[in-house]
């Protein structure tokens, strides 16, 4: 059956999505029910800080306190606000004593930083906050209060630093991201391989400068993050059959999700083989007549990340099929040189597709026919 | 299930979702399989032409850059301010469009230069990217796109405002060449049917005007797009409750070599005689790729401050507008009894991939606990189905088959030929899958935490399918068109009472399943203030269904050390250790589901049927193991602009099997060198090499005891499968890679260069212990022990200058050369000839040399 | 045959590679000595100091070089007049990339651009040696509670003001940071305030707040950034404050 022409759906679809936030934008406009009326210095109103502060995300650690116990600070109380407006401002257990100092404080020094800073997709969302609410969102939000570093910026430690070298241990540092963005798509970094192997968020991202097109990562691309480790994994992309990685079409976070999963290589899906039916759909069957191996792991036969056979098989034909056929009769004599197109026997088995040019439905038979994949 | 329309569906999900947006945090993208890379051949990045490092750096306060916490440099920051838009606002804007042409020359047709890039002489889009930015309510726009043609491009908008909702649509085309070097004989490639041309006649044509079509067809380039179109949305629903919703939808469209099967060729190639050769008919055909997969993602989340809840609705529903293959058959087929087919075997046919559907619900809730702990529960519900009309068992008509005295091997087309004469009109096909996910994390000191995991997986295939026909009231199938029943005596693929009372055919299917349980256990150390260490038991125990083995157990422990104490280093090291083991092997656990298992069977001349297989055979996914694995992965700063990065890993895996799998390793190392002197200058080395061996043992039988007493015997040494048939293959493979990259802007002019080479080898060796293993044993004289060495080797180099002619314009001139070479000994012989006795092959293989040039200039204009 | 060479040969290359980045980044280190060669005054670009290390200099040759460095700055380094700072016990670093930048022009005033260009890079370094050699003027009697020592010591977040002694040390003599393998600033650089004239603090902040010195260094650019929250009551306070340390 044809879907419904693409282009359709994708207008119809924009169009909704479109009207959701008019929509939404009209409720902003118009003053929340359930919130006391905003002062008179705020003569438009979206979230109170009643709101803001049950929006708080786990790891608060009560900093928003300290917005009303600083008298240098603006008090925001019944601002309107977005999200990051309400960002906390963690606890740096190295400085307790810090008191925040504000971004325009921090700007003073760091001018240049700022001007990265600001185009990068996380600062330009605390600088929408800030514009509301004042300048204590951004830097402080992430770095703890400043003052301890503004008077002694060589103490190490005196704010929470991201880098190599710091002071700041790497679970305060993820602490202070997880904050933010836990759950969702970190629903699983607790106890996923890349926690356990202490890194931390500013491994692989870098939200103080735009590095990339998307994600805010530490490299200008996904591939080239992943690879400040996993080298030898970009280099099996060069061999004869691969995935469009060195292309440009694919990236290891279309399957992988570095942020921790339910699987041990961090796949997206509940199995191997639900990951690869995600783009290579008429795999998923079920066929009437099912291939034990290929239904219980594609990674019997196929290396993902690329291979020297044809389409990323992990051994020549026919001695990969080889490995568990020995029926009686065709499969099970030794395929030699012999058997090749140039040499005296040539021998369907070993030549061009090998098995498969006859077991072509390997992947599963939907014929009635099909129960050894001929059909 | 499909009744409802599966775009309407999406639609009104993205209704449901995108209705009261008001709030948002962060992104799922990293939570959904595909579409998170926007790049193209010209720029993998999609992104290279805006990386253009501010001169002044990072921070005014301190040289260079700083690095990440495991010691690699981050890269200096380019230069992407904006301009404000309009006279007053707080928008501002950026963009920039890549325009220009370019040029092929040398082989461009090498299937390796264009695999996944759709080179093309002509204009193209370099990069067409801008942004617009709100800086005080977070609203934006940003949009790339590029295009190298109608086939290999992208484009892929994104709107929304930090912090409250974000709208995403995309369309992309993207190639996948798979061969230049197609030679199809047939009319119809990339349809359903595939005809003979004239000049050959179906079921009867000569192998000379085999040859003689072979030859005179075109080359072809097989291969297909992939276009994908989709659109998301992602928004806070109401207060801290945030959902998204993804529709995309995926044509694919073209070809993909195929094949075509009429009983062996093999032992017929002989030289008859007869300007029809052999017997049989093998045969490597094209089949259309038509698909249509619309996916819908949908996801609520709830982030509180202890609970986490996470709800994630996969839908896919794929669509194959081809649901067959039919390809005419040029070989002459007859029997061996060596009387006159009644007719010959014309027509092949093969069952496209089903339509199907799929469903998948996972809902995650997590609650942090005291002592920096965390219980996690997840649980799936996932269901694929398919309910595809089934094609009749064949599409002949009339009668095949011979008649010789008592082998009266008829076949009637019109008994088999219709949906009649099958169990069940409608493949009625379901696999349902559940998952339960249970991990509890503690982190009581700063240096001391433990976590345990207990994992539960089930997949219940619940297609049963019958090979029956209620037409003839008989058993099985019919073989490969009625082609082996059109050879062999007694092989039509048919079980009854009568005539075929002997027959030893599949006639159910195998619902293959598993229910796995994994346990984990883990327990982590801080030793001092750098280095940490940490152990991992897993438990896996496997209970396969319709296998070899009802159980599979695994056992796996993990070491891991971190290291920060090495200097400025950060060290990575694990080591793991595997031991599977499990249940009884039953190397025939399929006896159910064939022919022998009914009531009536006769076993030919009193001796029952052969034996399944060798009862040796220990298959690599069942099989006993032990495996050993180690990684070292090491960042080393070295110096104030540069990095040195290693790593060594290897593993090796011990199959406990006589016949089967016997051992794979692998050893490989990788080294880096990454320089970023100053912003206007960076460079990089690497190199990469690698080993894998992979043994396997097999055992060839003895077929003059196929007829006789002794075929039933499975023993490994017995009279069907003797030790002296015995025999090993080595397939071993080393890889080498490197890369160089420099790039410096001298000021007037900025100069790329980067070349990365990389160069396999597989050797494959056997040896045997006696002629016995081989199918012609007069060619063991001829054998040296191994298969002439494949090889692939490419060697890419690239160069771009770029240089400015006024402040917002500036000139891009690139080349790239790339050269390769290739052997793999499955084409050897296919450029002289595709055509083998009863065999015609298709694809002459990918190119054994090429060089392939590219050159291209752009104009860059800052928008 | 070239299966042995080429891991041979790419870890030549690696070696080779990692050698000369080891060059580059010592060369890497001392962009003063670089930029110092090519640079002319019309073409000055600003002086980038963020890899400057601290420098050695002969203090004996650079009293016999002083002479008429002390018409102003005095003999001991104590200026003549306020309007004139004093050196003694300055920073040598800072007094050395002054002298260079008004030699290359990244800083001009009427009488030091004229004075400093025709020395050569011995001579800068000798003269910063002898006047940081100098016995910096004694202590004077600050009054910590004033507005000038809350502004120094612990800024004013409200209005973004950064302490200044995060850089210049909480006694106004620098900062006596240890150097670490991690990207610093370069605190060399960063001059000692104490005790400096009141009347020549006020104009070189007033500088910084109106962007007057082009190209300046890349400390310029800090500095700009940290006057640029300053009105002038901050000023005068924070003058006032540094005057009377």
């Amino acid at each position: 059956m044809r879907a419904l022409p693409v282009s359709f759906a994708a207008v119809l679809s924009i169009a909704v999505g479109l009207g959701g936030v008019l929509w939404s934008a009209a409720q902003a406009q118009s003053p929340p029910q359930a919130t006391p009326a905003p002062a008179a210095s705020q003569p438009s109103s979206g979230l109170s800080q009643a709101d803001i502060a049950r929006m708080l995300p786990a790891t608060d650690m009560g900093a928003s306190a300290f917005r009303k116990d600083d008298p240098h600070l603006q008090q925001v109380d019944d601002s309107p606000a977005t999200p990051f407006d309400a960002a906390p401002i963690p606890h740096n257990p190295l400085a307790p004593d810090a008191d925040p100092v504000g971004a325009k404080t921090c700007i003073a020094c760091h001018s240049l930083e700022d001007m990265h800073a600001v185009h990068s997709l996380h600062v330009q969302s605390f600088n929408a906050g800030a514009a509301h609410s004042g300048p204590q969102a951004a830097c402080e939000s992430c770095h703890g209060p400043g003052s301890e570093h503004a008077k002694n910026p060589a103490q190490a430690g005196s704010i929470i630093a991201f880098t190599h070298g710091a002071r700041t241990d790497v679970h305060t540092q993820t602490a202070v991201c997880l904050g933010c963005h836990a759950g969702g798509a970190r629903q699983h970094w607790l106890g996923s391989v890349h926690e356990a192997r202490g890194l931390s968020c500013s491994d692989c991202h870098n939200p103080m400068a735009r590095l990339s097109p998307e994600g805010v990562l530490a490299k200008p691309s996904i591939n080239e993050v992943c690879a400040s480790c996993h080298k030898d994994i970009m280099a099996k992309f060069n061999r004869r059959s691969h995935m469009p990685l060195p292309e440009g079409q694919m990236a290891c976070t279309d399957c992988h999700n570095p942020h921790g999963t339910l699987t041990r290589p961090l796949l997206k899906t509940d199995t191997v083989n639900e990951t690869c039916y995600a783009c290579h759909a008429e795999k998923r069957g079920p066929f009437l007549f099912e291939h034990a191996p290929v239904r219980e792991s594609c990674l019997n036969c196929h290396d993902p990340h690329g291979s020297n056979q044809q389409t990323l098989l992990v051994a020549p034909l026919p001695m990969l099929c080889q490995q568990c056929h020995t029926m009686t009769r065709h499969p099970n004599d030794l395929q030699v040189p012999t058997n090749l197109g140039r040499g005296p026997n040539p021998d369907e088995r070993l030549m061009g597709r090998a098995c498969l040019t006859c077991h072509t439905n390997i992947h599963g038979s939907n014929n009635p026919s099909g129960s050894r994949f001929h059909k | 299930m499909r009744t409802i329309h599966p775009m309407s569906r999406a639609i009104l999900f993205a209704l449901l979702a995108g209705a009261p947006l008001v709030h948002a945090s962060d992104s799922s993208d990293t939570m959904r399989v595909g579409d998170m890379q926007y790049g193209n051949g010209l720029d993998p990045r999609g992104w290279s032409p805006l990386m253009m490092p501010n001169p002044d750096g990072m921070s005014w306060l301190h040289p260079g850059m700083l690095r990440t916490p495991s010691g690699a440099l981050y890269p200096y920051p380019y230069d992407l301010t904006g301009k404000p838009l309009g006279q007053r606002g707080d928008w501002t804007y950026w963009g920039l469009l890549q325009l220009g042409y370019i040029h092929l020359g040398g082989d461009r047709d090498a299937e390796f230069f264009r695999q996944y890039t759709d080179w093309k002489n002509g204009a193209a889009l370099g990069l067409l990217a801008f942004g617009f930015a709100n800086r005080s309510t977070g609203s934006y726009v940003e949009f790339r796109g590029s295009r190298i043609s109608g086939d290999d491009q992208y484009y892929r908008l994104r709107a929304g405002r930090y912090g409250h909702y974000r709208v995403e649509a995309f369309y992309r085309d993207m190639p996948h060449t798979v061969s230049t070097n197609a030679f199809p004989i047939w009319n119809g490639t990339g349809s359903s049917n595939l005809t003979l041309p004239t000049g050959l006649t179906p079921g009867g044509s000569t192998i000379a005007a085999v040859q003689q079509a072979s030859a005179a067809a075109p080359r072809r380039t097989i291969g297909l797009t992939r276009t994908r179109t989709g659109v998301s949305l992602e928004g806070e629903l109401y207060r801290d409750w945030t959902g998204f919703a993804s529709v995309t939808s995926e044509k694919r469209d073209g070809t993909r070599l195929w094949g075509g099967t009429m009983f062996f060729n093999y032992p017929f190639f002989t030289n008859t005689g007869s300007p029809f050769g052999g017997d049989g008919g093998i045969m490597e055909t094209v089949r259309p790729i038509d698909f249509t997969t619309t996916d819908v993602n949908l996801g609520l989340r709830r982030v509180g401050r202890l609970w986490h809840f996470n709800a994630l609705y996969t839908g896919s529903f794929f669509r194959d507008h081809k649901s067959y293959l039919d390809y005419q058959n040029p070989f002459l087929i007859h029997n061996v009894v060596g009387v006159p087919n009644v007719a010959p075997v014309v027509n092949g046919e093969y069952s496209l991939e089903p339509d199907n559907d799929y469903h998948n619900l996972r809902l995650e809730l997590s609650r942090e606990l005291r002592w920096r702990g965390e219980l996690s529960l997840a649980a799936a519900y996932g269901t694929m189905r398919q309910d595809d009309d089934l094609l009749p068992p064949v599409n002949c008509t009339g009668t095949l088959g011979f008649s010789a005295g008592p082998l009266q091997q008829l076949i009637p087309c019109g008994l088999w030929n219709s949906s009649a004469a099958l169990s069940r009109s409608t493949a009625n096909a379901r696999i349902d899958t559940q998952l339960l996910d249970a991990k509890l994390t503690f982190h009581p000191g700063r240096n001391f935490g433990w976590h345990a995991d207990l994992r539960y997986y089930d997949e219940d295939n619940r297609t049963r399918y019958l090979a029956y026909n209620p037409l003839t009231g008989q058993y099985g199938y019919i073989s490969e068109n009625g082609a082996q029943g059109s050879v062999v005596p007694g092989e039509t693929g048919i079980f009854d009472n009568g005539y075929y009372a002997s027959s030893n055919v599949q006639i159910a299917s195998a619902p293959f399943g598993y229910r796995d349980t994994l346990l984990e256990l883990g327990a982590d150390w801080n030793v001092g203030q750098s280095d940490s260490l940490s152990l991992v038991y897993t438990f896996d125990h496997d209970q396969p269904r319709h296998r070899e083995r009802t159980r599979l157990d695994e056992q796996r422990i993990k070491l891991s050390w971190v290291s920060r104490s090495l200097g400025d280093a950060t060290l990575r090291a694990s080591f793991e250790y595997g031991d599977r083991s499990g249940g009884t092997y039953n190397y025939d656990p399929y006896e159910a589901y064939y022919s022998k298992s009914l009531p009536g069977f006769i076993n030919a001349g009193g001796i029952p049927p052969p034996a399944f297989t060798v009862d040796a055979m220990r298959k690599y996914d069942m099989s006993d193991r032990k495996e050993t694995k180690a990684r070292v992965i090491l960042l080393y700063p070295l110096g104030e602009a540069s990095t040195v990065s290693a790593t060594f890993y290897g593993s090796r895996d011990h199959y406990d099997a006589l016949v089967g799998r016997q051992d794979t390793r692998t050893t490989g190392f990788t080294g880096e060198w990454d320089w970023q002197p100053e912003p206007n200058t960076n460079a990089s080395v690497y190199i990469g090499a690698e080993t894998t061996r992979l043994k396997l043992a097999n055992v060839a039988d003895n077929e003059s005891v196929v007829g006789t007493v002794g075929r039933d015997d499975p023993r490994f040494g017995g009279p069907l499968y003797p030790l002296e048939n015995y025999w090993h293959n080595l397939d071993r493979e080393r890889d080498y890679n490197a890369g160089i990259t420099f790039a410096h802007d001298f000021g007037r002019v900025k100069l790329d260069l980067a070349w990365n080479y990389t160069q396999s080898l597989s050797q494959l060796g056997f040896d045997f212990a006696s002629p016995g293993a081989l199918t012609f044993p007069d060619a063991a004289p001829l054998l040296n022990g191994r298969f002439p060495d494949n090889h692939y080797r490419s060697s890419t180099f690239d160069a771009g200058l770029s240089f400015p002619l006024t402040a917002s314009i500036g000139v891009r001139l690139f080349g790239r050369y790339q050269s390769g070479s290739f052997l793999d000994w499955h084409y050897l012989g296919f450029g002289d000839t595709l055509v083998y006795d009863h065999r015609i092959y298709t694809d002459r293989g990918p190119q054994v040399h090429y060089r392939a040039t590219l050159v291209g200039a752009m104009l860059s204009i800052k928008l | 045959m070239n299966r042995p060479l080429l891991p041979l040969l790419s870890a030549a290359v690696l070696g080779w590679a990692a050698s000369a980045g080891h060059a580059q980044a010592q060369a890497n280190a001392t962009p003063a000595a670089s930029a110092a060669a090519p640079a002319t005054a019309s073409s000055a670009t600003f002086l980038d100091l963020r890899g400057q290390p601290p420098i050695q200099g002969d203090a004996v040759a650079g009293a016999g070089k002083a002479a008429v460095c002390t018409a102003c700055h005095g003999p001991q380094g104590i200026a003549v007049a306020p309007n004139f700072p004093n050196l003694a016990g300055q920073s040598a670093t800072y007094l050395y990339v002054q002298l260079e930048q008004f030699h290359h022009g990244q800083r001009k005033d009427p009488v030091m651009t004229g004075q400093a260009a025709p020395l050569s890079d011995t001579d800068m370094r000798d003269l910063a040696s002898h006047f940081a050699s100098l016995p910096p003027k004694p202590s004077g009697q600050a009054d910590a509670g004033s507005r000038g020592a809350q502004v120094f010591l612990a800024g004013d977040p409200a209005r973004g003001i950064p302490p200044c002694q995060g850089c210049h040390g909480s006694d106004a003599l620098g900062s006596r940071a240890q150097p670490t393998n991690a990207p610093h600033p370069p605190w060399s650089t960063i001059p000692r305030l104490r005790g400096q004239s009141a009347i020549y603090l006020t104009k070189r902040l007033n500088d910084f707040r109106s962007q007057r010195i082009r190209p300046g260094s890349s400390n310029t650019r800090v500095m700009e950034g940290v006057a640029g929250t300053l009105d002038d009551a901050d000023v005068q306070a924070l003058a006032a404050y540094l005057s009377s340390l």
